[in-house]
């Protein structure tokens, strides 16, 4: 396993969800930019942990505004009707979705056992620059930002 | 013909969306009853019959696979055809699944079309109360 053999596939999947399920345009970019985020108040974030022959944990960390228009296209709602809840199910199943099929791309013979997504509102608990064990993708949808982070924590990647 | 369909998600926004994905692949008609975990499934299949369950693998309380096994042991409930539909995609669990009873399998993230063909290849072909065959082309959530 490489980083780059990862990546792909955490970028394969980031697509495929996105695309497939919330109806988003969205192109990569090499790194992160502040300006990106500039202008954004809030940013949801959610954690899931897995377990399995790679173990680790992918969260996703997108403003709540990108949040709420995926949300609404997600479920085939008005904006206006998009409620907290729906927001939270939102970003849990993006998580979740993202996380499995990784690890279909990357390693289908391997079993995993990915955890109840839960939401992250402590800032402490969403990881800041780049540590060693993780891949980042950043990406940009037609309505903002969106960064998923998949740390590896019993392998050297 | 209306069926009736049970849903089994943890996510409330997930059931919404399966929910509407199989009315707009020619199942409009058929009637919708949900549940967040097999736990609950089980009580709703006990008091009510189904034509198909679709539901989740990684629940809280009683996960896909007990679920189907909790079912296969009864009588009854042992005839009602099941749909998973997770993000668990290792071929290790998709044999899995079917090893326990699972009439199919679909792979979050899903298609409409990837949805039709499944519930049709388990229930058959599907009509809308018109009489048009369903279609999940140019679906309208």
């Amino acid at each position: 396993m490489t980083k780059t053999d990862l990546s792909a596939a955490l970028r394969d999947a980031i697509s495929s969800v996105l695309e497939t399920m919330f109806f988003s345009s969205l192109e990569f970019v090499d790194k992160y930019q502040i300006e990106d985020w500039r202008g954004f108040e809030r940013i949801c974030a959610c954690r899931l942990n897995f377990k399995g022959p790679l173990c680790g944990y992918l969260t996703v960390l997108t403003p709540d505004r990108t949040l709420g228009v995926l949300t609404a296209d997600f479920m085939g709602l008005e904006k206006a009707q998009v409620t907290v809840e729906h927001l939270q199910g939102a970003l849990s199943e993006l998580a979740n979705m993202i996380t499995g099929d990784v690890f279909s791309r990357h390693d289908p013979e391997g079993v995993y056992q990915l955890e109840l997504p839960r939401l992250i509102t402590a800032p402490g608990e969403i990881p800041g620059p780049e540590k060693p064990g993780m891949v980042r993708c950043h990406v940009r949808t037609l309505n903002g930002p969106v960064e998923v982070q998949l740390g590896i924590t019993n392998s050297e990647l | 013909m209306a069926h009736t369909i049970l849903i089994v998600d943890d996510s409330p926004p997930m059931r919404t969306v399966i929910r509407k994905t199989i009315k707009a692949s020619g199942f409009s008609s058929s009637s919708f009853y949900e549940a967040g975990d097999g736990r609950e499934a089980l009580e709703i299949l006990k008091k009510s019959w189904m034509d198909l369950v679709v539901t989740d693998y990684n629940m809280p309380d009683m996960n896909g696979i007990e679920l189907i096994t909790a079912m296969k042991t009864d009588d009854i409930l042992q005839a009602v055809p099941v749909l998973m539909i997770t993000t668990e995609g290792s071929h290790q669990r998709v044999a899995e699944f079917l090893a326990a009873g699972a009439a199919g399998y679909v792979k979050k993230p899903f298609t409409p079309e990837e949805i039709r063909a499944k519930i049709i290849e388990i229930l058959g072909e599907s009509h809308d109360e018109d009489g048009s065959v369903g279609s999940a082309a140019g679906c309208d959530f």
